[in-house]
């Protein structure tokens, strides 16, 4: 190689985010996971517009009948077909997730920053709130809140992320404390920047590794408790359909028609596993100590 | 001393806890000279840092106490103003220097961000105009292509690099007083003369004030105009650097300059390190705090803490024996 050329490489230097990716990709699991996901994301994003069944239309004379050529996963009792159910469950069950994590990431980021850079009494009175509310059953506050409020899709994403936030705002707070005696947040102070400049530039950045694993880790956990709740009756509504729906319903008639459960329950268990093999990874691959 | 930058007086930061106050700056005073460099000195522990902590708002309020009879600053009293003023001035005004450059940058945080930042905080200005003003401040403080790096993270830095940045990012508003904390005692001695130097020539072309703090007494001959002796929280002794160096009176200061290797010292003259440790600044002797370490101990050095005697313009020293 032309020496010039070694030497220009050798400056570029490596990032904390090239470093992560790098130890990322020798994680084949990881890798293999997130290949699994991306796979699931095609498949019940585009596959609906592929298959010629929609996934309300019943046909009933071809009802609840096993995989055939026509209907690859088979039909429910009402005589629509399971692929396409499978994959617009699929749509819901994994939106609930990315949405009630979102939210859930939202308000425990922000809640858990301040109070953990604010400390003493802001952070005594916000962790006890959280405490508190730690107490409550929460899968009680949400079916609480879905029979007052009525059930709808959108409600169901801020219940369960606004009950899920309380564990990342612990870990946000937990980071943020041990952060904020870093000689670079009194440099920063000592430049005159403002406290939320400090919190959200200086601070939250810091703590990313920590926020990204969890939330990864947060997606399967919500989307199970979707499942559980749309088990209860209490979540989705057919013909609208997710994941926990289509097991429910599966596992009502798993003895005559065991291909409803096993369509779908295939689908929640190898997203789940993948999505925890994924969260493992990053979190793995983002710890500096784990650099070797 | 006509025209002084920041006077200080009777500074006190105390830290209240279990055991008693833990009292890390015990009543400092000095001036700072318009243009010229005040450097504090004192080993670890003797409160160098906490007085600027104190003096900048950096100190946290509670657990930590700030308190004195003034240190005024362009007419503005810093201990009395809203920490909104204070911080107004910190960055703009009054800038600070970091030991340890690989800790004081944020690893997250392009050079880029970071100076960019100062900008925004204090002069309101669009990402675009700051960073014309970056690029140009990393040029002056002689960082090689800083088109090619200003992109970059700190840990592609060297460490004397990572220094320059760290005055970059102090001087971007020419704030009107530097305070250098230990600014040179990570980097290797060669890179360490460069950085004075550097330090030296930016402070004649912004015309600004800097208070120097330090434990090595070569980095104050060649680079300070006025040098105060920090000893347990308090000023044991104030002088030129002339005075210091020639005409020591306090004991610890002749103890410092004589553990201090000197060109023109005899050969056979050995280096006397002062024989102790520091006291717990939780748990200060009665009278003088140095009086178990002093080779001129008396008996009344026990009994109370030693006047300060006035022995010229800005020439004091705080011992019985002096």
């Amino acid at each position: 190689m032309n020496p010039a050329l070694a030497i220009e490489e050798e400056v570029q230097g490596t990032s904390l985010w090239q470093d992560a990716w790098r130890r990322l990709r020798k994680n084949r699991m990881a890798v293999f996971s997130a290949c699994v996901l991306a796979a699931m994301f095609l498949f019940v994003v585009a596959g609906p517009w592929v298959v010629p069944w929609s996934y309300e239309q019943q046909d009933l004379a071809y009802g609840a009948q096993g995989p055939s050529w026509q209907h690859w996963f088979g039909t429910d009792m009402h005589g629509r077909d399971l692929l396409v159910r499978t994959m617009h469950g699929g749509r819901i069950s994994l939106l609930v997730g990315l949405l009630a994590t979102a939210v859930s990431l939202t308000i425990g980021v922000v809640y858990g920053a301040i109070s953990g850079y604010f400390g003493g009494k802001v952070d005594a009175i916000l962790m006890r709130v959280v405490d508190v509310l730690y107490v409550i059953p929460f899968m009680f506050v949400v079916i609480l809140f879905l029979v007052l409020f009525g059930r709808s899709l959108l409600l169901l994403f801020v219940a369960l992320g606004a009950v899920s936030w309380l564990t990342m705002a612990r870990i946000v707070r937990g980071q943020v404390m041990s952060l904020k005696n870093s000689e670079f947040v009194d440099a920063a102070r000592a430049a005159g920047v403002g406290h939320a400049g400090i919190i959200f530039r200086h601070l939250v950045p810091n703590a990313l590794g920590s926020i990204i694993v969890y939330a990864t880790l947060t997606i399967p956990r919500v989307m199970l408790e979707e499942a559980f709740l749309s088990y209860l009756g209490l979540g989705v509504q057919a013909p609208d359909a997710s994941w926990g729906l289509l097991v429910a319903d599966g596992a009502n008639s798993m003895i005559f028609l065991p291909h409803m459960l096993i369509f779908p329950g295939l689908l929640l268990t190898v997203t789940l596993f993948a999505l925890n093999f994924l969260g493992d990874g990053l979190r793995d691959a983002l710890d500096p100590r784990m650099k070797s | 001393m006509d025209d002084v930058l920041l006077s200080v007086r009777n500074l006190h930061v105390h830290y209240p806890g279990d055991d008693g106050v833990s009292k890390a700056v015990d009543g400092v005073s000095f001036d700072v000279p318009r243009g010229g460099t005040l450097a504090i000195v004192g080993e670890s522990g003797s409160g160098k840092s906490q007085t600027m902590y104190g003096l900048l708002g950096l100190v946290p309020q509670p657990p930590g106490r700030v308190f004195g009879d003034g240190a005024i600053f362009e007419g503005e009293d810093l201990l009395a103003m809203p920490e909104k003023r204070r911080r107004a001035l910190r960055g703009d005004r009054i800038a600070m220097i970091f030991q340890d450059s690989m800790t004081a940058l944020n690893p997250f945080l392009t050079v880029e961000r970071q100076l960019t930042e100062v900008l925004e905080a204090h002069r309101g200005v669009a990402r675009k105009a700051a960073r014309a003003e970056a690029l140009e401040m990393l040029r002056r403080v002689g960082i090689p292509d800083p088109e090619g790096r200003i992109d970059q993270y700190p840990h592609q830095f060297s460490g004397g690099m990572r220094q320059r940045v760290m005055i970059a990012m102090a001087l971007l508003c020419r704030p009107a007083l530097l305070v250098a904390d230990e600014p040179t005692t990570a980097l290797d001695v060669t890179i360490q003369a460069q950085i004075l130097e550097l330090l030296k020539t930016l402070q004649r072309q912004l015309g600004s004030s800097t208070i120097l703090i330090t434990h090595d007494l070569g980095v104050v001959a060649g680079t300070a105009d006025r040098v105060a002796v920090m000893y347990a929280g308090r000023v044991v002794e104030r002088g030129t650097v002339h005075e210091i160096f020639e005409a020591p009176r306090h004991p610890y200061t002749r103890g410092l300059l004589a553990s201090v290797p000197r060109l023109d010292a005899q050969q056979k003259e050995q280096l006397v390190p002062i024989p102790g440790q520091p006291p717990d600044p939780s748990r200060l002797p009665s009278g003088c705090p140095f009086r178990a370490r002093c080779p001129a101990a008396r008996a009344r050095c026990a009994e109370a803490y030693p006047e300060t005697t006035r022995l010229g313009p800005g020439r004091e020293v705080s011992c019985w024996a002096a």
